[in-house]
Order: C-alpha cells, then sequence, then structure tokens
C-alpha cells in the first residue's frame, strides 16, 4: 500500500487571520494584503474553515482522499507582513498551536516552522526551539519579505541554522513585491495563475546564482509547483550562465543545473499535469519529486487521481507519494510507526 | 545531415543609427533594465560585446558566409532588441521607418536568403498601424516584431488596439520578442544580472503573453498569430495551471474559450535559445510541430549549436520538416524554395 504525505497544506490561526482583517482595513495595497481581505470579508468562508480546522474535519477530508498524512504549513504569507517582533511572537504562538495539533494526531499531520525572518536572530532561535521542544521538521519561508530576499546577507544564519540543523527550507509562494507587482495586478496575474510562481522562481534563481548555495552546500529548498519554472529552463539556465560566468566563478564553476540538482527537490502542489510531471522526471529524476495537494485552496481528489492515474514505475509512484516526503523530511516510515 | 530547408526565424541586426541612439539614450541617464546590457555592449570590452556587436551590423558579408558554411538557407530578420522603443516617439517613429526601408532593401538584394519583419515605435500606436500597413503592402516585410513592454507599457493596453487592428487586417503576426523586465518590477532581478537573458527576458516576455491570452484581445482579434521565442518564454510549461486557475479565477476578462485553446490556436513558439530535447517534444506534443519553428537568435547565440540540436534531436521528420521551414512558410507566408 502506497502511503500518501501531501506536503504543502496550509492551515491558518484565529490569531493570523485576525491580524489580516486589520491589515485589510488598514488600506495596505499589498497584492497579498488584498487577496486576504477578499478572503476574510466573507467570499471565501468554506476555505477559512478549513484552514482553522487542525482536527476532525481535515482528518476526515484525508481519510476521504486516501491522504494518510499531512505536512502542514502556516498559510502564506505567515508573519512576513508583521512588524519583526510582532511577528516573531505570531510565529512561535503559531509552532505551538501547531505542535498541539501533531501531538492530537502523530501518525496523520507533521508540521514545517514558521519564522519571521526579517528578525533574523528570533528566526534562528525559533528554528532551535521549532526542532528540539516541538519536533517539527523544517521551514517554510513565504518568498520575500518587505522586498527583500533570503540571498541578501542579513538572511544568512537562518540558512546557516538550516544547514547545520538538516532543516528543509521550502520556499512558499506570495505575490511579487507591492512595488514591483503592477504588471501583474493589472489583468490579476499577481496571484496562482501567474505572480506566485514568477515571484518564487526568481527567489529561487537569486539563491541559484547568488552563491549562497555553494556557501551552504548542504541546504535543502523545497520549492512547490513543479519547481516553480526552473526546471524548464534548466538548458538555458547552464547557457547563459556560461556567457556571464564571472557571476558564479566567484564562488564556484559549477553550474545552475548542478545547484538545482544539489540542494532543490520540488512538490506537485497545484501541478496535477501528466506531461510537467514527466518532464521534470526526465530533468531532476524521481527522487527529488514530492506529491501535494496544497490543501484547502485545491482539490485534494484530483491530486489523488492525478497521481495515482499516471502510468509510472511503482517504485517512482510510491516514491514520489510519500517515501521522499519520509526521507526528506525525516517522517518514520509506517513499518516503525508502532 | 539530412537536406531540407533550413529556415531561422529571430535573428537579429542592428543599424548604426540605432545603435547611436540607445547609447546617446544611456549617455542622458536612460534607466530602463536594458541600459546595463547595451552599455556593456556598447564599451565593447569583452570578446562576447565586440563578436556580437560587429555581426549585429553585418548584414551581408559575414552573415551570408555563416549562413553558407551551416546550409542555412534563410534569416527571418528584425530590428535588435529593444528596437526603438526606448527612445522618444518623434525619434522612434523616423527611425524604425528608415530601419525597415533598410531591411526591405537587403530583402531585396537577397530574396531567398533573407525574410524581413516590420519595427515599429509603439509609443506612438496610429503611426505604428500606418507603418505595418506601409511595411507590409510596400516594402513586403512579413510581420511585426515588438520587444516586450514599452516604457512599462503592455500590448493589452487599449492604447495599443491600433497595432493589432492592423496587423489582423493584414494577416501578418506579431512577433514579442524578449527585453529585460519594466522598470517596476526590474528591481528584484538586477542584484545577480537576472534581468537579461538568464531569467528576466522570460519572465517579462512571458508575463507579455499571459497578459495577451487572459486579455481578451484574442477574442476581439480571432485570426491574430502572436509569435514568442525560447519555446514559448515558460508559457507551455504552466498551461495546464494556468488554465486550471482561469477557471477557478475572478477579476480578470470574460473568455469565449481556454487558455490553452487560444495559446494552440493564436500563438507559435520558435525555438531560439532553447536547446533542450525534452522541452522541444513536450512542445510537440502539447502544441504540434504547426506551431513551432526553428531559431538561432543569431548573433546572439551560435548557429552551429542551434543547427547541432534540430539536426539530431529525436523526433519525427515530418516534425523536423515542420519546425525547420513548413510552419515560417505558412505563418510568415514564404515562398517555396
Amino acid at each position: 500500500m502506497t502511503r500518501r504525505i501531501a506536503t504543502e497544506e496550509a492551515f491558518a490561526t484565529p490569531e493570523q487571520l485576525a491580524a489580516y482583517r486589520l491589515l485589510g482595513e488598514s488600506g495596505w495595497t499589498d497584492p497579498d494584503v488584498q487577496f486576504w481581505r477578499n478572503v476574510v470579508a466573507g467570499h471565501f468562508d468554506d476555505i477559512v474553515a478549513r484552514l482553522l480546522d487542525l482536527g476532525e474535519g481535515r482528518i476526515a477530508d484525508m481519510d476521504w482522499h486516501g491522504i494518510d498524512m499531512q505536512l502542514l504549513l502556516l498559510t502564506s504569507p505567515g508573519v512576513q507582513l508583521f512588524a519583526p517582533a510582532r511577528a516573531s511572537e505570531m510565529a512561535r504562538a503559531s509552532n505551538d498551536l501547531l505542535a498541539g495539533a501533531i501531538a492530537r494526531h502523530p501518525a496523520r499531520f507533521a508540521g514545517l516552522a514558521t519564522i519571521a525572518p526579517h528578525d533574523p536572530a528570533g528566526a534562528v532561535r525559533e528554528m532551535e526551539r521549532a526542532v528540539r521542544d516541538l519536533g517539527l521538521r523544517g521551514v517554510v519561508v513565504n518568498s520575500h519579505t518587505g522586498g527583500r530576499y533570503l540571498d541578501e546577507p542579513a538572511f544568512w544564519p537562518i540558512l546557516e541554522t538550516a544547514e547545520a540543523m538538516d532543516l528543509p527550507i521550502y520556499i512558499h509562494p506570495r505575490s511579487p513585491p507591492q512595488n514591483a507587482a503592477a504588471a501583474y495586478a493589472a489583468l490579476s496575474l499577481d496571484g496562482g495563475i501567474w505572480g506566485y510562481a514568477a515571484e518564487t522562481g526568481l527567489h529561487a534563481m537569486r539563491l541559484v546564482m547568488s552563491g549562497v548555495l555553494a556557501r551552504y552546500p548542504s541546504l535543502k529548498i523545497v520549492l512547490g509547483h513543479l519547481g516553480e519554472g526552473l526546471p524548464w529552463w534548466l538548458y538555458r539556465l547552464d547557457y547563459m550562465a556560461g556567457l556571464q560566468s564571472r557571476r558564479l566563478s566567484r564562488e564556484t564553476n559549477r553550474k545552475p543545473s548542478d545547484y538545482i540538482r544539489q540542494n532543490i527537490w520540488i512538490t506537485t502542489s497545484g501541478m496535477n499535469d501528466a506531461d510537467a510531471l514527466r518532464f521534470c522526471l526526465a530533468k531532476l529524476g524521481p527522487e527529488r519529486i514530492l506529491w501535494a495537494v496544497d490543501y484547502p485552496y485545491q482539490e485534494a481528489a484530483e491530486a489523488v487521481a492525478f497521481l495515482d492515474g499516471m502510468d509510472l514505475p511503482a517504485a517512482h509512484k510510491t516514491a514520489i507519494f510519500g517515501a521522499n516526503a519520509e526521507r526528506l523530511f525525516r517522517i518514520a516510515s509506517l513499518e516503525t510507526t508502532p | 545531415m539530412t537536406v531540407t530547408r533550413r529556415i531561422a526565424t529571430e535573428e537579429a541586426f542592428a543599424t548604426p543609427e540605432q545603435m547611436d541612439a540607445i547609447e546617446r539614450a544611456i549617455a542622458g541617464g536612460a534607466r530602463d533594465a536594458d541600459s546595463p546590457f547595451w552599455s556593456m555592449m556598447a564599451r565593447g570590452q569583452t570578446p562576447f560585446a565586440q563578436r556580437v556587436m560587429r555581426q549585429l551590423l553585418d548584414l551581408e558579408e559575414e552573415r551570408l558566409a555563416i549562413m553558407d558554411a551551416h546550409g542555412v538557407d534563410m534569416h527571418v530578420l528584425a530590428l535588435t532588441s529593444p528596437g526603438v522603443q526606448t527612445l522618444p516617439a518623434r525619434d522612434a517613429v523616423p527611425l524604425a521607418a528608415r530601419s525597415n526601408d533598410l531591411l526591405a532593401a537587403l530583402v531585396k538584394r537577397h530574396p531567398t536568403r533573407f525574410a524581413g519583419l516590420a519595427t515599429i515605435a509603439p509609443q506612438a500606436p496610429d503611426d505604428a498601424a500606418r507603418e505595418i500597413e506601409r511595411a507590409v503592402t510596400t516594402l513586403g516585410l512579413k510581420g511585426v516584431m515588438i520587444n516586450s513592454h514599452t516604457n512599462g507599457d503592455y500590448l493589452d493596453e487599449e492604447k495599443f488596439l491600433p497595432i493589432f487592428e492592423a496587423a489582423h487586417a493584414l494577416g501578418v503576426p506579431i512577433y514579442i520578442h524578449p527585453r529585460a523586465p519594466s522598470a517596476d518590477m526590474a528591481g528584484p532581478f538586477l542584484k545577480y544580472g537576472l534581468e537579461t537573458a538568464i531569467w528576466g527576458y522570460g519572465a517579462e516576455t512571458g508575463l507579455h503573453g499571459v497578459r495577451l491570452l487572459v486579455s481578451g484581445l484574442l477574442d476581439r482579434f480571432p485570426r491574430l498569430k502572436i509569435i514568442l521565442g525560447h519555446m514559448g518564454e515558460g508559457i507551455p510549461f504552466w498551461l495546464w495551471r494556468l488554465d486550471y486557475m482561469h477557471r477557478h479565477g475572478h477579476g480578470r476578462p470574460r473568455l469565449e474559450r481556454s487558455i490553452t485553446d487560444y495559446f494552440r490556436d493564436n500563438f507559435a513558439i520558435t525555438t531560439s535559445g532553447m536547446h533542450g530535447p525534452e522541452a522541444l517534444r513536450f512542445c510537440i506534443e502539447l502544441l504540434g510541430s504547426g506551431n513551432i519553428m526553428w531559431a538561432i537568435d543569431y548573433p546572439y547565440q551560435e548557429t552551429p549549436g542551434a543547427l547541432e540540436f534540430m539536426e539530431t534531436v529525436e523526433i519525427a521528420e515530418t516534425d523536423r520538416a515542420n519546425i525547420y521551414h513548413r510552419t515560417a512558410e505558412r505563418i510568415f507566408g514564404i515562398g517555396p524554395a
């Protein structure tokens, strides 16, 4: 029996949504704030209810679809919209709440820690606490924080800690920074249809081209949506990096694709497309791809049927559905779970 | 080697006048994200810059010799990006016309070796529409090339309608060629040179393509043909998600058809700078080789690499023939060899 572990599954806390509601009322026109203003205004009550449920309703949904485990992430953009000290405080409260849900349902839930990247020292402390005290399995960062990206030296303590503690960092999408979003927002392209991937793919490219992956060679980065476009461009990345080799060769003479294959794992969230998955399998191999639903934003039934229905070797399917997640996030395999 | 007609469809040239105008704009403090690249090119301090600048300005000596040496039958030429789009309209409009005259004269001297796409100044939409008509009906050019945004504006905006009306009425395609992201969105790209071909060109031009797809433009102009280079600027990989999100989304114009339908029927793509066999096969399966054309992106990329890819990639021979020449003959109206 193949174990299904969904690896990009969202939850929210009442405190977080109350804070988003206040931001929405503040008139701030950041695209993510506008998204949440619509959600909490009551247009998406079913989504809100499912985000807040970390108990029976969520588990019933998982049972219905044959999902063994959800890897839970505080929904995007997490605490990254708030001032640093408050954001760290909210992160701690959220991680405590998540750990409580996991303690109640240890066979069904695992979790990634939320941090406030713009409070790097606080983020490092929280990563240590979240792993040692709470048993969380990695970190989620929702792309940019105030228009800043993880390659910038201010964030290096976070990368250093993640590498030292072997904690994968899931770079989850959010909209492009407010001052860079106008060209997307003109036609409501700033969200899941295009802007999320444009923003998050650029973030990953900054990590690849900045040299931080040479500095932290064991760092594990996870990207949703089949790698936010990076696998598609591998040939061109290497060719163009060869032309502008000055930029990479300061740190190393390796190619962008070497770093992508060394440091990046991808998930299938929101990409239930057989052609795209086969493309990624050919480029990256079955051990680098993890299955995800993106609950409750996308439908579990579609994600399950998609991978179930794909014509793949059984070993590849088992790896993508769960075995790769067990390994990457150190989730005990069923054989060792009492 | 197979013996087949080889038409390369995204091939660049420059005029001294264009290069002077771009250099003057940079000297005058131009701040667009293409300026660092052209500033590097103008300084000519790297072997790449020296070779590319020489080969851009050469029209019929080194260019034809390289085509002959490698068995390339035809270049479909266009004025190099960003064309005249960074210049004030009063300079851009006459410069575009002179560039098109020069291109038409070149095609006339070598009608079996060159075809041309017209340059326009989108910043003056009515002039641009008139120039499209002149370029097609008087000069015999085969379509239009527009280098993505113009001063941060995208072609789905209402003011650009005359351009599409002209192209649609004349039945000629519009090639949306890359340039660096528009000023507002370029900030996060600039730190590691990501605004250029390694990432920013695709990000900018892919966004432009998606804007056209969701804008309703293709319901207004159902026979319009848009061409994207670089294997479709990322869009083919995302078509499933584009369809899904468009069905479930809101805040965008109502469309008569799915994004994939428009992409299949109203878009064509070229292989410029994308020599990955998996990506080509992915696109053949999804779009059909009748929507795919070969390109080198001369002189930015080199002819042998593009040729080796297309000669050796494992695809059906009918697909290879389509990509090498038949699709281009149909879409650009290029006569038989």
